[in-house]
C-alpha cells in the first residue's frame, strides 16, 4: 500500500465493504471523526470547507473540489500554521474502485511543496513565495474561514 | 529539522547556492564567483545550509566542495505519509466494522 515518487504520495488499501459504506466516512463528520482527527467540522459540498483537528495541535485544512457520490472525493490539503504545507497548498484525491469483495481505495496526495524544491526553478516561483512569508514570521493573513464561520 | 529547513530555503541566495550545486559538486569559491556579495557571506550562507542539512561538505586539502543533499528535504514528505498509513489502517477498521453491522441488520 505503500509508494512515493517525487511529487505526490500515492497509497492503494482495500476495505472489505461497498462504495456506498466507505464513502460516508468522507462526508459525515461522525464517522470520519472515527478515523481521522478528534474534533471535525465538514461542509460536504463543491467549494465547502472542511476542519480537522489532527491531534490537538495539527489541525488539517481545506475544502472540498470535487464530490462523485460512492466514487471520487478531491480535497485541497494543508496543515494550518504549518510552514511547509499551508492550507490550499496540497490536493488529496480518494478514488472508490468497486469489486466483488470489497472496494480498493486509492490515495493519491499531489502537489506536495518541498518535493518541488530541488528539481525546477517552477516550482520555486510557486511555492517559495507562501513559504518565504510563514518562515519569516508574517500573518498570512486573516483565516478566510475563520471558526466563527464555520458555526 | 523541519524547520531549519524552511529557513535555509527562504532566503533567495540560499535557493540559489542549492540551484548551483544541484548537479553537480562546487568549491565554496566557485559559488561565491556567482555572487556580488562577499565571501563570508556567502561561507555563511554555506553553513547555514550544511546546518539544515540540505548542503553536504566534502574537504580535499583547504578547499571545500558542496552539493545537494536530497534526503534533506524528505522528512515532511514521511511525516505526511506515516499520517495517510495511520489514518487509512483506522478508516479500513471503522468501515468493515460499519458494513458488518449494517449486513447483520439485513439478517
Amino acid at each position: 500500500m505503500n509508494q512515493m515518487n517525487s511529487e505526490k504520495i500515492i497509497k492503494e488499501i482495500f476495505i472489505e465493504c461497498r462504495p456506498e459504506t466507505l464513502f460516508s466516512f468522507f462526508t459525515d463528520p461522525d464517522k470520519m471523526v472515527k478515523w481521522m482527527g478528534r474534533h471535525i467540522l465538514l461542509e460536504p459540498r463543491i467549494g465547502g470547507k472542511y476542519r480537522i483537528d489532527v491531534n490537538g495541535s495539527d489541525i488539517a485544512m481545506g475544502e472540498y473540489l470535487e464530490i462523485v457520490p460512492y466514487e471520487k472525493i478531491l480535497m485541497t490539503w494543508g496543515w494550518e500554521k504549518s510552514k511547509v504545507v499551508p492550507p490550499g497548498s496540497s490536493k488529496v484525491e480518494f478514488k472508490l474502485i468497486p469489486n466483488e469483495k470489497g472496494t480498493n481505495l486509492i490515495l493519491t496526495h499531489y502537489d506536495l511543496p518541498v518535493e518541488e524544491i530541488p528539481s525546477h526553478q517552477q516550482g520555486w516561483s510557486h511555492y517559495m513565495p507562501r513559504i518565504k512569508d510563514f518562515a519569516e514570521g508574517k500573518d498570512p493573513g486573516v483565516d478566510p474561514w475563520s471558526l466563527a464561520a464555520m458555526h | 529539522m523541519i524547520e531549519k529547513v524552511i529557513h535555509a530555503i527562504a532566503e533567495p541566495r540560499r535557493r540559489e547556492i542549492l540551484n548551483l550545486v544541484r548537479d553537480k559538486e562546487l568549491t565554496s569559491s566557485a559559488i561565491a564567483s556567482h555572487f556580488e556579495i562577499s565571501a563570508p557571506a556567502i561561507s555563511q550562507h554555506l553553513k547555514v545550509l550544511e546546518e539544515s542539512g540540505v548542503v553536504v561538505v566534502r574537504r580535499a586539502g583547504t578547499k571545500r566542495y558542496y552539493s545537494i543533499r536530497r534526503e534533506g528535504f524528505s522528512e515532511i514528505k514521511q511525516y505526511i505519509d506515516r499520517f495517510w498509513d495511520d489514518s487509512l489502517l483506522l478508516l479500513k477498521e471503522a468501515a468493515e466494522e460499519e458494513e458488518r453491522r449494517k449486513n447483520e441488520s439485513n439478517e
